[in-house]
Parts: structure tokens; sequence; C-alpha cells
């Protein structure tokens, strides 16, 4: 795994609406608990609940208004899905991810 | 539009099939002023559970879930009778055509891919829950008879099979009644086409009236009516027929001084042929309703097996 080296925090674009503001504090303090659930998934080659991991990430975030996040999950699921299981490009998409979610900041 | 078909009910229920509560969340928040009731369902298994418990207007499915994904949820609420007409919009992360295709011919009614513009969703929510109502609309509609509103004849046929069918299954009584306006021509000709019109919306009304709430009383073309009377043997149909039968010739018509109407009643409980052809049903009712003409109308005739069965025949009328 790469180190996590951006600290740059992450606004979601629809910060201001008054509806999302608390959904979005919810769903980015989740992501500390969703990097863990990748991360062990990684460590473990459970590629199956990786893929489901980054396909709800992809459906989800682009609604909380996160869309850099949604493309890397994207990727890294379309990666998942071809049956590739070379581990660096595997470990290389999932560092991009986890990336974008931890500094995603309400 | 959407407000006026929704206004006389209770809210719309919308059923959320997502295993990913930050959906859940996103939705129930981004669809509250839109007049809908929201239930969750985070599995495939729960959303069919659920579906039969409460019938909602409309699901909202997503394709991709662990263990039972949405395809097969689909197939299962549209194999169900109970959650056949329900509408159900996918939601799902993939752009691809074939999912898309395979959605529409299980039967989904609309697909919408994540992530979703909470604007076109809601418009696509509106747009299903209308077209649905529409189509139920069409289809009451298209089973009544717009003069009498009695069920017409294609709903009659659907509902004979249907009974017929049950009551071979269960061994459960049923009657078939056949019933026709005595001298129709005659009162059409002597009073004129309003008069006849007032006596089959009079008759109409006194079937609805004398009949039990699971009576089908429909009209089945013309100056004719079948009624299906389920679980209900000889001494009871025959009952039922001559307070209807009563009933008519007591009408008074205001309008049409010296008007005078009956009716003729051909009743069965058995197909003419003992067998479970509702087809053979229509045929004996129909011959003991020749019967009752020939022996002198406003009467009622029970069909027996002994009745000889008469060669093409055209009632007297």
């Amino acid at each position: 795994m790469q180190p996590q080296g951006q600290t740059t925090p992450i606004f979601s674009s629809l910060k201001g609406d008054p509806d999302m503001d608390d959904l979005v504090t919810i769903f980015v303090h989740e992501m500390s608990e969703t990097v863990t659930t990748m991360q062990s998934s990684y460590e473990q080659r459970d590629w199956e609940q990786l893929r489901n991991v980054a396909h709800q990430l992809k459906g989800a975030s682009g609604g909380y208004g996160f869309e850099e996040m949604g493309q890397a999950a994207s990727t890294l699921e379309k990666l998942l899905k071809s049956g590739d299981d070379d581990l660096d490009a595997i470990a290389l998409e999932l560092s991009a991810l986890t990336d974008l979610c931890l500094r995603a900041s309400a | 539009m959407n407000q006026d078909l929704n206004a006389a009910k209770a809210l719309p229920t919308l059923l959320l099939v997502d295993d990913s509560p930050a959906i859940h969340r996103l939705l129930a928040v981004k669809l509250k002023n839109e007049g809908i009731d929201f239930v969750a369902a985070y599995s495939g298994e729960e959303a069919i559970s659920v579906a039969n418990d409460i019938k909602p207007a409309l699901v909202l499915l997503d394709v991709n879930m662990p263990e039972m994904d949405g395809f097969q949820v689909l197939h299962a609420l549209k194999a169900d009778p109970e959650t056949h007409d329900i509408p159900i919009i996918m939601l799902s992360g993939d752009d691809e055509p074939e999912a898309k295709v395979r959605c529409f011919e299980l039967g989904a009614m609309d697909y919408v891919t994540k992530p979703f513009q909470v604007a076109e969703l809601r418009a696509r929510i509106s747009n299903a829950i209308r077209i649905s109502k529409l189509v139920e609309l069409l289809e009451k509609q298209a089973s009544i008879d717009a003069l009498t509103g009695l069920g017409n004849r294609a709903f009659f046929d659907r509902r004979l099979e249907e009974e017929v069918n049950k009551a071979s299954r269960t061994s459960d009584s049923l009657t078939l009644v056949m019933c026709d306006l005595d001298h129709f021509k005659k009162l059409n000709d002597g009073f004129g086409h309003p008069a006849g019109d007032a006596v089959l919306e009079t008759y109409a009304q006194i079937l609805k009236d004398q009949l039990r709430t699971y009576d089908i009383p429909c009209r089945y073309g013309g100056e004719e009516f079948a009624i299906i009377l389920p679980n209900t043997d000889s001494p009871a149909s025959s009952m039922i027929c001559d307070r209807i039968r009563v009933a008519l010739e007591a009408a008074e018509w205001p309008k049409y001084p010296g008007m005078k109407a009956t009716s003729s009643f051909g009743v069965t409980n058995i197909s003419h042929d003992g067998s479970h052809d509702s087809a053979a049903w229509i045929t004996a009712a129909d011959q003991a309703l020749y019967s009752a003409k020939s022996n002198g109308r406003n009467c009622i005739h029970v069909f027996e097996n002994a009745d000889n069965i008469v060669p093409a025949f055209k009632l007297a009328g």
C-alpha cells in the first residue's frame, strides 16, 4: 500500500445545501470504516467484498457530491470485474480511492 | 395532474430496495417533499416479503445486490399475481445496454443509472406512478359495460373461467344464471330506446341491490345478463333469481305510462356435459333460459341433465 500523502480536504459539491449538510456529515463520518473494510478485504484477497464496497461507493458518492470518489470507485470496480488479480494494479487503484475517501470532509 | 390523481388517497408508498444505507438516507431526504411514504428493504428476500405485505405503489430496485440480485427480485415480483402489477424502477450503477434490455424484458417500467440526478429520479417516479394508475384505470374501464356499470362480456368470460376452475378444484358449488328481458324488442319499439335503456339500467341496479358482494353480475350482451354465484347451490340461487324477477316485475315507470318489464332466468349448477369447460356452463344455462322462455317467460328454469340438448336455436326474445 502506498502511504496516504495528500491531506488536502475535499468538500462535497453539494455543500451549503441545507437538505444535504447533515447527510454529508454522516457519509464522511462513515468513510474511515469504509476504508478499513476495503483495506482488510485487500489484505485477505477478498475481491468480492472489495468489489461490493467499491460498487456501493460508486452508486452513493455521486449523490453526496463526491464525484471524483465515484469515478475512482468505478475504476476499481471495473478492474476487479475484469478478473485481473494483479496485486499491484489493485493496490494502485485502491490507494487512489482510499486517499479520496479519507480527504472527504463535511 | 399528479396531485389530482393522488389527492383522493393516502400517500402512495414507495418501497426502496438497496443494500447501501447511504442510498436510503439520501433518497429519504431528497424525496421528502414528494408526498411519498418510504419503506426500506436492504435485501432481495426482504423486498419480496415486504412487497407482498404492503403492496407499494412503486418499487425502486437496486440491480446489484449480494445474495439475491435485482434481476431475481424483479422476476419473482412479476411472476406473483399479488405483486405483478406494481410498477418497478430499476436502479443500477451499470450503464450496459444488455442489463437495461434484460430489465425491460422482465417487466421493469424504467431504469435509472447511479449516480442519479435527483430531479430526474423524481420525474421518473411520478411518471411511473401516473402510468400505472392510468393502466389500472384502463383495465377497469375495459371490463365495464358503459350503460349499466356492470362487468362486460370480456370480464364475464374471464371471471367465469376463473370460477369454474376454482369450483372444480375445491369442489365448492357454483351457479351460473343467464337472464334475459322479456319482449325487449317490443318494449323498445313501443316506448322508444330511452325507455329500453331505462329498463337495462334499472335491471342492473336491481341486480346490484339483490346480489351479495361476492356475486358477479355482468351484461352479457344486448338485453341478456349473466350472473355468477360462487358457493351457491340450486335452492339458494332460485330464491335469489326470484327476488330479482319480482323486483323488476314490480318496478314502476312513471315516465313511460303503461310500460311493464319482466325477465326470464336459466339457472345451472352443473355444466351440460359434466366437463370443467366454461363454455359448457354457458350452454347449459342458455338451454335452461330457453326452457324458461318456452314456459311463458317471467319465470325461472333450472337446468337438469335430463334436459334435451336443443340444437342450434334462437331465443324468441
